[in-house]
């Protein structure tokens, strides 16, 4: 159940972006979230869902990008990691470091 | 309608709260240390153990989150360390603020070691950083070899996999070779070691670990202290 504070999290952000810019209703929301961030769309949608009920949010819309764990070796090589396993197709190396896949980052709102 | 670029970590507020706390445990020379795993895998029971082994050498604080009941504090009391229960009602982590607000309760200046014990769950602790300065998780025999590939999040974020609870591991399909093996394979600079509370084994390179990571931070307070900063 961490969608839910992690939606508390967002609507947080949200009401701070509104109180900046000075916004009415947030109509959209876009987010990019990594495999590794372990987060259940669905479970995020509802829990945004109960939490703009009857506000000035309510009805907001998720756009959420999904991005795929990457690693860099150090042999220069960037690739998608399969299955979790590190190893680099070009050197055989299984040292690369993780460069993407577990973001959990908001990127812009659709505002009136 | 218009368009409002945010780029933004969703889990900011979060970061930065953890931020002041680790602040505050670099003023003090605390090392803290976050314990993540599944329910049940002795992450209390490595703490008594830790508390026992190290008195008079280390002064330990513990903070413990669960969803209900103080019986994990009571139990860690019992070892006579300052301990503190969080109880998150029903939230499956803790957050670096509620630990913030916790840490008003220890006498920090006194300290050399916290540990934080969190909600046993091995998926949301992952993403909440606390201001720790090393996560810890623990994969019980019983549990499985093939957890850190279930749980690729914990473990890519820790710095320590304990395997616990080897004296179970006869009497279960469990290898300690192959658990090592796909825990590398998330995080190939993670340091693996494999103990038994219950029968000692492996506990002395933990109490090694644990006591040289605590004393560095200790000596580095210290001679900054002494330098009057």
């Amino acid at each position: 159940m961490h969608e839910l504070s992690i939606a508390e999290n967002l609507l947080e952000l949200v009401d701070k972006y509104r109180a900046e810019k000075g916004f009415t209703r947030c109509s959209s929301i876009r987010l990019r979230i990594g495999l590794l961030a372990a987060v259940d769309e669905e479970a995020l949608r509802f829990a945004v869902e109960a939490l703009t009920e009857g506000g000035p949010d309510a009805g907001v819309s998720l756009e959420v990008e999904r991005t795929f764990p990457l690693a860099r070796c150090s042999c220069g090589n960037s690739f998608e990691v399969q299955d979790l396993i590190y190893l680099c197709e070009r050197c055989g190396s299984t040292s690369a470091r993780l460069s993407g896949g577990d973001e959990l980052d908001i990127l812009h709102l659709e505002v009136d | 309608m218009s368009t409002i670029e945010i780029k933004d970590k969703l889990l900011s507020k979060n970061d930065q709260n953890a931020l002041a706390n680790r602040n505050l445990f670099d003023r003090h020379g605390v090392w803290c240390v976050n314990l993540i795993s599944a329910p049940g895998s002795g992450k209390t029971s490595l703490i008594e153990s830790t508390a026992d082994h190290l008195s008079g050498r280390l002064n330990l604080g513990v903070l413990v989150g669960d969803l209900e009941t103080e019986n994990d504090a009571n139990r860690i009391a019992a070892h006579g360390v300052p301990v503190r229960q969080i109880i998150t009602g029903g939230a499956c982590h803790l957050n670096a603020r509620t630990v913030g607000d916790f840490l008003v309760h220890f006498d920090l200046e006194r300290l050399d070691a916290l540990i934080i014990e969190n909600v046993g769950n091995l998926v949301c602790p992952a993403s909440y950083y606390l201001g720790e300065h090393d996560r810890v998780s623990l994969i019980s025999t019983p549990e499985g070899d093939d957890k850190p590939l279930k749980y690729p999040g914990a473990i890519h974020t820790s710095d320590v996999m304990l395997i616990t609870k080897t004296d179970l591991a006869p009497y279960t399909d469990f290898s300690i070779a192959r658990c090592r093996e796909n825990a590398l394979k998330i995080e190939s600079e993670l340091t693996v070691m494999a103990l038994s509370v219950r029968s000692g084994e492996g506990l002395d390179a933990w109490l090694e670990w644990f006591e040289l990571h605590a004393g560095k931070k200790k000596k580095r307070a210290e001679s900054t202290a002494a330098k009057g900063k």
